[in-house]
């Protein structure tokens, strides 16, 4: 190890800061929507709290002033000394905008704005201050605090174990009481906003709980109403503390709501002879683990942080409610059998619930591993080599004649199968949730919403939504300029907002889905919507659409992504720096993907992206082209058609246009754009594939066949070979052929001499050339 | 005089940086039976599945807190007798003297030197060798 371990931990450092820092956002975004919940805000501080910790343990004095002083008034507000009200929250997000700042400061050696660093403070001191006591700092020595005695407590290890005991049982045989209770809610018990999980989760708090779900009340679908309660319950509690008074008052609110009955067990005894011999049999490994006294499993792990957790305080959340709460164990499961005898149909229920419990209690702290990128994407690469040698195989198989149902071809398919499934799970390894970007958003907003003096509310959906790494990377600075755009452009002045009769609050809307295989991406704003006539005019103007044309709706809309088209009449430094649309519309289609707009005046716009899961594999047309095999991305393709005589028309010696509904696009031979051939066939007797490159413009590419669609994997030709104009990529077909991949923005550019246009513009290149092509 | 190789400790916290912190002051002691859980309750989970001599732990984690955690292993008998040191930060006075109350054995301030956690593990394990 080359690095010295203080610093390599300070890389940790860093890490847990940006996770931190994300908590204490989301955290600080819940409360703002009203979500009070003590763990959230326990969290929140917890996070402002770690990073003081750990900045303190590497001397990052500025780090820990801020962060201190940004903790007291956590803790006040934990504490409940001081409200958590809107204005409080807006004060504590812009803290943690700070507290980034500082945080990326003392990483990156930078600096933060101290002024605004030093106003935040204060505004947090004067927060915390006249509120509850000012949280007194001990100076303490490194030995131990002042005016305080403490005698460490010297231990005998030999006392303590030192290898694996065999633990014998906390005996608790004796005091503990069994309830069984039998729970069916009236079918109007959610409309009293009464809800039976949190029930469960308030008398599991009582003791060990095994609740058994009965269906049997539930109707048929079409009867079924979604607001009423159907489902009953039976409950089994066995509690060192409750008594029958403690286990009704659990059900205090809902008397009357449901049918409840308590039965307290007369004796609970020894654990495993309470099992009959059946179940024994049954469970015959739990039971021999119990009757033992063997107990290296979870259930005492689970018993002892109740009873840690018991009396004063509530730390722990306790475990999700699933439809069945089960906090079962092996040891109470037997006992519940033993206690309700029906035991067949149970069983398997309650074996499947169980471990339903474990695997909750497993994704209560999901297990994770920092991985090496690079390692990932080696192991990407053989995955793609592993699906590339498998296509082969799989043709050669087919080549040798074995029959579809010999063992070889069987064992192929197999290895079919399981090759999908591997790549699968290797892109899942590199999917993670579009969380990482969007989370960046709420800070801008705030940000725009101050330097423009509009009010915004930003509305963010399907954060969890996944994506391949690269895809997130380059997603973020389309959207920060969409998200700029909606707002500076979008969103109006509070005033306009009142005056058009709306809330002066604007909403912006970012939501991310899964729709066939991509993933898609909505910015929706609900503001003034797209000025028409004046984007008409700016084009006209700049010489982007002819005077006369005659623009739909939604092609005026789409003249917004042209290049060098700029609606603001000065270049204000937010949406700024003198990109338009355009630019967006291009790093977007250079991941493989579309943007399109909706707009409606007066109630705003929708931006919507819609992006491949990743950049490993495409999917292809596989086409011939002179004797050569290509690919063309399926993204680009929009249909593939035959020409037919009178549709083709020629606009001079080398240029073709093709009437396509009612407009004209130009024909390209790919053949002779490549250098493949020197003059074309007739059209009629390929095949004209109509493409949409990423300004939008359309071009007809004429190849001579089409083979087939298929997913492909890339290969860079970059890394392995050279650049090759008009070609994006190669990849490796299913008989070990390279085939190039079509860079279909190169090759549909419009040579000057070629093609007589104004600009390579979607809609004015059809205009320009109808006139010809009609005079022709 | 125990020897620090012999002795196993578990360090829970929920902060990587922290766990990692302490470990590598542990192992410039000589201390190299070292193991990490990032919360209370899984490092309950461990001490059951393997006991240590000695547990260093945060106070304010998830799931389970160090005084949560102070009394599971204090209310099982089989690891009572574990010695637990608890991390604290320079404001939690009144947390270490609840902490007090549940037999914690001793308590360390962040941040801290390696010298100070070698006095702090000696005065509840004795001198190391």
């Amino acid at each position: 190890m080359a690095m010295d371990p203080l610093a390599a931990i300070k890389v940790t450092f860093f890490q847990e800061c940006e996770e931190q820092l994300s908590e204490l956002e989301s955290g600080l975004l819940a409360m703002e929507a009203g979500d009070t919940d003590s763990e959230i805000v326990n969290a929140v501080f917890r996070a402002v709290h770690s990073i003081k910790g750990g900045a303190g343990a590497f001397s990052l004095e500025n780090l820990v002033r801020f962060s201190h002083v940004f903790e007291t008034a956590l803790d006040l507000i934990r504490g409940g000394d001081i409200p958590a009200d809107q204005d409080t929250l807006k004060l504590l997000l812009r803290s943690a905008d700070v507290l980034a700042d500082h945080v990326r400061a003392a990483r990156d050696g930078g600096s933060v704005d101290e002024g605004r660093s030093h106003a935040m403070a204060e505004e947090l001191e004067a927060l915390a201050a006249g509120n509850g006591p000012a949280v007194a700092v001990d100076e303490d020595t490194g030995e131990g605090f002042a005016d305080f005695e403490f005698k460490p407590v010297l231990i005998q290890l030999d006392d303590v174990v030192a290898e694996l005991p065999v633990l014998p049982t906390v005996d608790e045989t004796q005091k503990v009481k069994t309830f069984n209770i039998r729970f069916y809610p009236q079918v109007g018990l959610y409309q009293k906003a009464n809800e039976s999980g949190l029930l469960l989760r308030e008398l599991a708090r009582l003791g060990d709980m095994t609740a058994t779900l009965d269906p049997s009340g539930l109707p048929l679908f079409d009867l079924l109403n979604p607001e009423d309660a159907y489902i009953g319950w039976t409950i089994v509690l066995r509690s060192e503390t409750a008594d029958e008074a403690a286990v009704r008052e659990v059900f205090e609110w809902v008397e009357g709501d449901c049918f409840l009955e308590v039965a307290e067990e007369a004796e609970s005894t020894g654990l495993a002879s309470d099992v009959s011999p059946e179940d024994a049999s049954d469970d015959s490994s739990d039971a021999a683990l119990h009757a033992s006294g063997s107990t290296s499993d979870d259930f005492d792990v689970l018993a002892l942080i109740r009873q840690a957790q018991g009396a004063e305080q509530a730390m722990a959340e306790p475990a999700p409610v699933k439809p069945a709460v089960a906090t079962a164990t092996p040891k109470v499961d037997a006992v519940a059998t033993a206690a309700a005898p029906k035991v067949d149909a149970g069983k398997s229920r309650e074996a499947a619930l169980d471990a339903k419990a474990q695997a909750s209690a497993r994704d209560a702290s999901p297990q994770t591993i920092r991985v090496d990128l690079e390692r990932v994407d080696r192991l990407i690469d053989l995955v793609g080599e592993l699906v590339i040698n498998q296509a082969m195989l799989a043709q050669r198989v087919g080549e040798a004649g074995l029959q579809r149902a010999s063992s070889v071809a069987v064992g192929l398919d197999d290895l079919e199968q399981l090759t999908r499934e591997i790549q699968d799970s290797v892109m899942a390894i590199r999917a993670q949730p579009v969380k990482s970007v969007f989370q960046r958003m709420p800070r801008l907003v705030r940000e725009i919403a101050m330097m423009t003096g509009k009010e915004v509310r930003l509305l963010m959906e399907g954060e969890g939504t996944e994506v391949d790494k690269t895809v997130i990377e380059r997603l973020s600075d389309p959207l920060t300029h969409m998200i700029r755009n909606a707002i500076d452009h979008g969103l109006e002045t509070p005033a306009d907002r009142i005056a058009a009769g709306k809330a002066p609050e604007g909403v912006v809307k970012l939501a991310a889905l899964h729709r066939s295989g991509r993933i898609v991406i909505e910015i929706t704003d609900d503001g003034r919507g797209i000025n028409r006539p004046k984007v008409r005019q700016i084009a006209i103007d700049k010489g982007l659409v002819a005077p006369d044309a005659n623009l739909t709706d939604d092609e005026i809309d789409n003249l917004i992504f042209m290049p060098g088209f700029s609606t603001a009449t000065s270049v204000s430094d937010i949406s700024g720096r003198g990109v338009g649309m355009d630019v967006v519309r291009r790093s977007i289609a250079s991941l493989g993907g579309r943007i399109t707009i909706s707009s409606r005046p007066g109630q705003g716009s929708t931006f919507t992206l819609s992006l491949p899961l990743t950049l490993a594999v495409l999917d292809g047309m596989v086409v011939t082209v002179a004797g050569q095999t290509l690919v063309a991305p399926l993204t680009a393709i929009i249909e593939s058609l035959q020409p037919k005589v009178g549709e083709v028309r020629s606009l001079g010696p080398n240029a073709q246009v093709i009437a396509i509904r009612d407009t004209h696009v130009p024909l390209i031979d790919i053949g002779r754009t490549l250098g493949y051939r020197l003059t074309s066939p007739p059209p009629t007797e390929g095949v004209a594939l109509l493409v949409e490159g990423e300004g939008g413009a359309r071009a007809a590419l004429m190849v001579d066949a089409i083979q087939g669609q298929r997913q492909v994997v890339i290969k860079s030709l970059e890394a392995n070979y050279r650049p090759v104009p008009g070609i994006a990529a190669a990849t490796i077909l299913g008989d070990g052929r390279v085939a190039l991949i079509l860079d279909v923005d190169a090759v549909m550019v419009p040579r000057p001499h070629d093609f007589p246009v104004l600009s390579d513009g979607p809609d004015d290149l059809a205009n320009s050339i109808l006139p010809l092509a009609q005079a022709g | 005089m125990p020897a620090a190789s012999s002795l196993q400790v578990l360090v829970v916290d929920d902060q990587m940086t922290i766990r990692s912190l302490v470990r590598s002051g542990l192992q410039q002691i000589g201390i190299n039976n070292i193991e990490e859980a990032p919360d209370g309750e899984q490092g309950l989970r461990n001490l059951i599945a393997r006991p240590a001599h000695l547990v260093i732990t945060d106070f304010n984690m998830p799931k389970l807190d160090g005084l949560g955690l102070l009394r599971a292993i204090r209310a099982h008998p089989p690891l009572a007798k574990t010695a637990v040191i608890m991390l604290t930060g320079r404001a939690d006075k009144e947390l270490v003297q609840r902490a007090v109350q549940f037999g914690v054995n001793n308590y360390l301030v962040k941040p801290f030197t390696v010298a100070t956690l070698k006095d702090k593990i000696e005065a509840v394990v004795g001198a190391l060798t």
